[in-house]
């Protein structure tokens, strides 16, 4: 399936950050020390005991978004970790995103192929490979509270095929706004049921993510 | 008397919000910013890049879905640049905050 796709154009065309020498890093404010530290998992993990949420900006509201995509329209800003479904009135539902970790980035335009409530997680040949709690479910995990999956999915299409990445919901709510997953975007269960309600399938979702592998073409 | 105890007491409380409050603003600490979070790579806003993206299709004359912007940094305040796929080729937009597209030309 990936071979199917162009990679690795966004570093033929020399715009990589890596390559100019500049990490995208996300850092929140720390109060008690008033200055900002970089945003990791666990500093992630350790914010979210302490106030039973994420930070603030990556929580669901609705903000300006001065676009002529048409609503229901998917933009996924990578890079700060927010998703946008386009609402009329130049204005967008943003939440807050996980995204793929170091290597795992992409950036491309695809559609919602199909959508799922509960679904079902099997995980790809690569990741049954290289991970051993993968390997335990290569036939599939059924639906429910312990899926990765979370409690809704959106499948990513390029044209009619299956991409493998998915919108979907997640078991570690604490992970949002950080670069962690193999590729998918992840929500709270809360935010991907609620997105899940304003999708429909055929949805243009545009992924940006600056120095990632570009996929294109719906 | 008592009256007028409580009338001081009064004064020199808010006197003391008040002067409390002054040192805070003036202490030299940074002001605790209204977002809590950043990335340490300024990039343009989605929006703005999406504008790019659009304007490029039109000026072009290609399908919207052959554009997608690949790349962005603030060049100035208020101006971002923003690097675009055009089909097979490259182009280069400059959008402001306002989104006015600056410029916009074939790379």
């Amino acid at each position: 399936m990936m071979g199917k796709w162009w990679r690795s154009a966004a570093l033929a065309l020399g715009i990589s950050s890596l390559a100019i020498g500049v990490a995208h890093a996300t850092q929140i404010f720390d109060p008690s020390t008033r200055t900002w530290v970089n945003y990791n998992p666990s500093r992630a993990i350790e914010y979210y005991r302490a106030h039973g949420s994420v930070p603030g900006d990556f929580r669901r509201q609705v903000v300006k978004f001065r676009t002529a995509e048409k609503p229901g329209t998917v933009i996924i800003d990578a890079n700060k970790h927010y998703l946008y479904l386009v609402l009329p009135d130049f204005q967008a539902i943003r939440y807050g995103i996980g995204v793929g970790r170091d290597g795992f980035g992409w950036a491309g335009i695809v559609r919602v192929g199909r959508m799922q409530e509960w679904p079902t997680w099997t995980p790809p040949a690569e990741m049954v490979a290289r991970d051993p709690k993968a390997a335990k479910y290569a036939s599939g995990m059924p639906g429910g509270p312990d899926n990765p999956l979370g409690a809704r999915a959106l499948y990513l299409y390029e044209g009619n095929q299956d991409t493998i990445y998915r919108i979907h919901g997640t078991t570690e709510p604490w992970s949002i706004g950080l670069d962690i997953s193999s590729g998918c975007i992840r929500m709270n269960n809360e935010d991907v049921v609620d997105l899940y309600s304003r999708v429909e399938v055929g949805a243009k979702v545009i992924v940006l993510m600056q120095g990632a592998a570009l996929y294109r073409g719906v | 008397m008592s009256l007028r105890l409580s009338v001081n007491v009064a004064v020199l409380v808010s006197a003391g919000a008040l002067l409390a409050a002054c040192q805070s603003g003036g202490s030299g600490s940074p002001a605790a910013p209204s977002s809590t979070v950043r990335q340490t790579v300024v990039t343009a806003p989605a929006d703005l890049q999406l504008i790019c993206a659009s304007e490029a299709a039109t000026r072009f004359s290609v399908a919207s879905n052959a554009v997608l912007p690949v790349s962005s940094q603030q060049v100035e305040n208020g101006q971002y640049r923003v690097d675009l796929t055009v089909d097979s080729g490259r182009a280069v937009c400059v959008v402001d905050d306002n989104a006015n597209i600056v410029s916009l030309e074939r790379a």
